[in-house]
């Protein structure tokens, strides 16, 4: 059977910085005269970028997507399947993924949007593995673009839900992340996507559930934004962290002194932590980029391995866990040599 | 630093923010478990150590882990050790 390799990757940051105490500022902490800090206690969150008003989705994956070309050295000719894998998107209609490729001047490639909450990346990429082994695709271009300050609330008339729910939501962050799937040859020798295994739970998608954009409040903008209701999606982040990775491990057969490096998802700080001890890893090979960019959904991983590679703590022939926890709820583990 | 102005700190910040502003807080007693606090009254309660006593508590944050005024006490007093040392 084929196998596939992450062959490039990429990533793009918007310009703009917001501090968590400048983002609490503009939400109404001090009219409500709410103690500001609240954001970077309860997630680690100290700054982020937010996108221009003139910057979409789109933009931040393509942008990604670029840099990802260039680090596989592919061309736009190259690429036989697009992924757009995002919570955020241009538009309902059509797929985000056909302005990426206009962008990226990709044109002759079969191409859809993935939703899949925060592991749609993960999920992405495990859709480029399945094309590649299929024999349908060579070259898979994976793109997020999370411009998710656009669906960020910050005028907020209820103290309640902005001291309970929103400390979590203005911790997200803007940012673009992509991966290059590529069929493995000869030279790649032991690298590639190794294991995978995502399992779903639809009894708690009434969680952090983003009410607006669909069919059942079809004209109603103000119910587009992040509530911030996660507590049940933590817990099972956890839990299922520790049924979810023994498996992949042992399908993969790497124990623990194996991982050279681990990705997972930025919600919070203590949750990092927390999933850090249950895997029994390190922090140096666990790269934490909330404090910095807080938590950018999909692109997260993308834009973590971009971080792990420049640190270099992610290196050619690394053994990698890319883990994910979303909306949904839904769980993904990966274990790739990088 | 004196031991019973950081009890008083913690009973009096949670109290503030549960319904019921008489409660009784056992120095052992959980937050969450026994009290019933939810997770931004805990976050509360770190901030207000951290900007009262001058200590970094961000990085002790776990939700995950049981929290009582004994234990909340001990580590702002860990870490205003930390930080004469």
């Amino acid at each position: 059977m084929e196998r596939s390799i992450i062959k490039g990757m990429g990533m793009y940051l918007p310009e703009q910085t917001f501090t968590s105490e400048e983002i609490e500022e503009r939400a109404g902490y001090d009219k409500f005269k709410i103690k500001k800090g609240l954001v970077r206690m309860l997630t680690g969150c100290e700054s982020r970028h937010y996108v221009r008003d003139n910057e979409h989705s789109s933009d931040l994956a393509a942008r990604a997507g670029e840099m990802a070309l260039k680090d596989a050295g592919l061309e736009s000719s190259d690429i036989d399947a697009v992924l757009f894998c995002s919570i955020t998107q241009d538009f309902a209609e059509p797929a985000t993924v056909n302005v990426v490729m206009d962008k990226l001047n990709i044109r002759n490639a079969y191409s859809f949007d993935i939703k899949n909450a925060c592991n749609a990346f993960i999920s992405g990429v495990d859709v480029a593995d399945a094309l590649i082994k299929a024999g349908k695709a060579e070259n898979v271009l994976v793109v997020s673009g999370e411009a998710l300050s656009r669906w960020t609330k910050f005028d907020y008339d209820d103290k309640e839900e902005l001291l309970k729910r929103a400390p979590a939501a203005l911790s997200v962050g803007d940012g673009g992340g992509s991966f290059v799937v590529s069929k493995a040859t000869s030279v790649d020798k032991d690298r590639g996507i190794v294991n995978s295994r995502f399992h779903t739970m639809p009894e708690v998608w009434n969680n952090n559930v983003i009410w607006g954009g669909g069919v059942v409040y079809p004209k109603d903008a103000s119910k587009l934004y992040i509530p911030g209701t996660t507590k049940a999606l933590i817990d099972m982040h956890q839990e299922v962290s520790k049924n979810y990775i023994p498996p992949v491990m042992k399908n993969s057969g790497w124990k623990t002194e194996d991982i050279d490096c681990v990705l997972v998802s930025q919600v919070a700080k203590w949750i990092t932590k927390n999933i850090r001890n249950i895997i029994g890893v390190e922090k140096e090979i666990m790269p934490e980029i909330v404090e910095t960019m807080g938590n950018m959904g999909a692109a997260n991983i993308p834009i973590m391995a971009c971080e792990a590679r420049r640190l270099g703590i992610l290196r050619e022939g690394s053994k990698t866990l890319l883990l994910g926890g979303a909306v949904g709820a839904n769980m993904g583990v990966m274990s790739v040599v990088m | 630093m004196d031991v019973l102005e950081i009890k008083k700190t913690i009973k009096e910040t949670l109290r503030g923010m549960m319904e019921d502003k008489n409660i009784e807080i056992g120095d052992d007693d959980f937050f969450y478990e026994d009290l019933g606090a939810d997770s931004i009254m805990i976050v509360q309660v770190f901030l207000t150590c951290q900007e009262k006593f001058g200590v970094t508590l961000a990085d002790e944050l776990n939700l995950m882990e049981p929290v009582s005024v004994n234990s909340m006490t001990d580590l702002v007093l860990s870490k205003l050790q930390e930080k004469a040392s």
